[in-house]
Parts: C-alpha cells; sequence; structure tokens
C-alpha cells in the first residue's frame, strides 16, 4: 500500500515525457496521472471549438487520449507533449469536420445555433466587458484562426509548436495570428462595442 | 519578428516604448490606440488561460479511456490471431494440393527421380527420311473378294494352269459411282492372269 502512494508520489512528480514512456510499457497508473493534468485543457479546447457542446467536447477529449495511448510508442521524447497532444486533438476536429461537411442538418444547426450556449456555470468566467467581447468575437472566428489563436494565447504554444500541430507553415500561423488581432481590435471599436451590449 | 512584437505587446504600452521598438511595432500597427487595443487583447486573452485552469477533466475519464484501450487491444489480437490461423490453414492447404497434384501426375515420381534408376535418352537422329520424300494414299476398296476360278490346263504347252480371275463387279458400274478407284486400274486387274506352277 505504502508503495503505491510512493509511486503514485513520484510519478505525479515526472514531467510529461517521462510519464509518456511509462505510457508506451502500457502504464495504467502514468496514464491517469497524464490524464488528469492535461483532460481538462483538451476539454476547454474542444468547448472553443464546438461552441461550448459538452457531450462532444466530452467525446472528443476521450477519443484524444485514446490515441494518445494507441500512438504512445511513436511518441518522441526529444519533443514537447503539449503540441503532440493538440496535433491529436486538431487532427481529430478536422476529421469530423471534414464528415459532418455534408451533413445538411449538422450545417443548418450551426448557422441557427447562438453563439455562445455556456451553461451558467461557466458563464460566471467571463466577467469583463473587453473579455467577453474577445470570447464572443473568438467564437465567430473561422475554426482555423480560432484554433490558432486559443494554441498561441490559451494554451502558450511557440509559433514553430503550432506549426507542428496545426499543418501549417509559420508564415500562415503569424499571419493568421495578426489577422485575428486586427480583426477582434476592430471589433472592440467604441461603435462596435455599442453593438455588442 | 512576430514574436517580438507580441513580446511587447505583453510588456509595454506605446508610451514606453522606445525608438527601435516604436520602428517595430510600427510594422505591424497604424497608430498608437490600435497598439493599445491589441496590447488590451493580449492581456484579455489571459482570461482564456483562467478559464482552462477551471475547466476540469471529464470525471472517471482515465479509466473509461483505459477499459476502450484494452478492449481494443483485446479485439485487434484476436483479429490477428484469426487471421494468422487462416492464413496458415491456407499454406497448409495448398502445399497438400500441391503433393497431391504432383502425385497424381507423377505417379513414379520416386523411381524416376532416383539418379540410379533415371535413364537419360538421347536424341536418335533418323536419317533415312528425308523432306521431300512423298506419301501416296493407298486406295481402300469397299468391295467383296473377288473369286479366283482356277481353270486346268488343257493345253500341254503351257508350263502351267492358268487362273481365270473374275473381273472386279464395279468395272461394270458407271464411272461416276466407282468411288475411290481408279478406271484404268480395274481395267488393268481384270485383265490380269495368274499362272500356277
Amino acid at each position: 500500500m505504502q508503495e503505491k502512494f510512493q509511486k503514485k508520489a513520484i510519478l505525479e512528480g515526472s514531467d510529461d515525457n517521462q510519464l509518456m514512456m511509462l505510457v508506451a510499457r502500457t502504464d495504467h497508473s502514468a496514464f491517469t496521472i497524464l490524464y488528469n493534468r492535461w483532460a481538462g485543457r483538451i476539454r476547454y479546447f474542444f468547448l472553443r471549438l464546438y461552441n461550448f457542446d459538452y457531450n462532444v467536447a466530452d467525446d472528443k477529449t476521450q477519443d484524444t487520449f485514446l490515441k494518445v495511448l494507441e500512438n504512445a510508442s511513436g511518441f518522441r521524447t526529444d519533443q514537447r507533449f503539449s503540441p503532440w497532444l493538440f496535433a491529436i486533438a486538431y487532427n481529430l476536429y478536422k476529421n469530423d469536420m471534414r464528415r459532418r461537411k455534408h451533413d445538411l442538418d449538422f450545417r443548418m444547426a450551426a448557422v441557427s445555433a447562438p453563439v455562445s450556449e455556456m451553461p451558467q456555470a461557466e458563464r460566471k468566467m467571463v466577467i469583463h466587458s473587453s473579455a467577453e467581447l474577445v470570447n464572443k468575437y473568438l467564437d465567430l472566428l473561422d475554426s482555423d484562426v480560432k484554433t490558432i489563436f486559443i494554441l498561441r494565447h490559451a494554451e502558450e504554444l511557440s509559433v514553430p509548436e503550432i506549426a507542428r500541430a496545426t499543418g501549417c507553415p509559420e508564415g500562415t500561423i503569424k499571419s493568421r495570428l495578426f489577422y485575428a488581432m486586427k480583426k477582434i481590435t476592430e471589433q472592440l471599436q467604441p461603435n462596435n462595442i455599442n453593438e455588442w451590449i | 519578428m512576430f514574436e517580438e512584437f507580441e513580446s511587447l505587446l505583453r510588456k509595454k504600452e506605446f508610451g514606453q516604448l522606445d525608438d527601435n521598438e516604436r520602428d517595430l511595432a510600427n510594422q505591424f500597427i497604424y497608430n498608437s490606440s490600435e497598439y493599445n487595443a491589441m496590447r488590451q487583447i493580449m492581456l484579455d486573452s489571459n482570461l482564456l488561460t483562467e478559464e482552462i485552469r477551471n475547466c476540469e477533466a471529464p470525471v472517471g475519464g482515465a479509466d473509461q479511456v483505459w477499459s476502450r484501450f484494452e478492449a481494443q487491444k483485446k479485439s485487434q489480437e484476436r483479429t490477428f490471431v484469426l487471421n494468422r490461423k487462416v492464413s496458415v490453414s491456407w499454406v497448409a492447404a495448398m502445399a497438400a494440393a500441391l503433393i497431391l497434384s504432383w502425385v497424381i501426375r507423377f505417379p513414379d515420381f520416386n523411381e524416376a527421380a532416383d539418379p540410379v534408376v533415371l535413364q537419360i535418352k538421347k536424341p536418335v537422329l533418323i536419317s533415312g527420311v528425308t523432306s521431300d520424300t512423298v506419301i501416296k494414299e493407298v486406295p481402300v476398296y469397299i468391295q467383296s473378294e473377288p473369286e479366283f476360278v482356277v481353270e486346268k490346263s488343257t493345253n500341254s504347252a503351257h508350263s502351267g494352269g492358268m487362273v481365270y480371275m473374275q473381273p472386279v463387279q464395279s468395272v461394270s458400274d458407271p464411272k461416276n459411282q466407282r468411288q475411290g478407284t481408279n478406271a484404268n486400274e480395274l481395267g488393268d486387274l481384270a485383265k490380269l492372269t495368274v499362272t500356277l506352277d
């Protein structure tokens, strides 16, 4: 029993790459710690991309970690874990979007759905006017630009890491980031703020 | 360069920038108000980080993902074993069929394969046949065997008795009915006399 606690303490002190090495050897405890460390962030990523649809976000989070288990042996320990993880998540999202592209019902629902359907518990986090504007504007951004913006400003990945995760050239990432900033800035002009409020 | 601009946005207001930093910023913005608006977005994007921290992982997710992975692995193993069994059976069946067909085709396979028993027949050159040999068609007569009448010779001058052979009946037939025969040849036969000692 004591050994179990000791092992858990050691694992919790390990970095992501060390845990991944253990996961590659199908270590359940290491996987649980890695999951608890990252699943919330991946869930948030999907919540943003799926307009706060919790069911889809939870499913996609599970799918992402299933992929992590399947591909654990292919993880290179000389690279950071988070870009690799977000690359898996982003690919799942892209594949899902491709699959849904021809589904007319989904498209109609996406058009008619309100911009934000966050539950009250989540709404509490949106507190200030300008911050709320950023949130709302993010939901109106093109999904590719939104993904890059979240990865850069929320997940704090570097531009080369985002390029690896999304499969886009670095120049494209930079121009999209700048485009997003510019668009949000335009929306933050006093006239536009009145429209939002 | 874009990363440096982002870094400036995070750290300083427009009024705090030195000349070099302003030159850099001016490559991305038109005026100070735009710079400050972008800076505000950068600061507000910290809210996203706060939201991420508050976003929890789906409850019991790690165990669910692990059990899905285990089930998937078992299923794959079962499929692999099944495929392997099938493939081994196929190879065995093909080998058996090959041996069986060999035995049927070459029943004295073992003897023939014995180097002692095996006799190599050398090709024989047939020198008597030349390529310009004409093979003559032999006529076949479809008719009853001619009767032979033996007459005793009354003429002592003859050394032997004469044999009268009845003419072939077909000679008297119309020419067009004498199929497969040569009229001249039959006429010669009719005149044939055989002398007996």
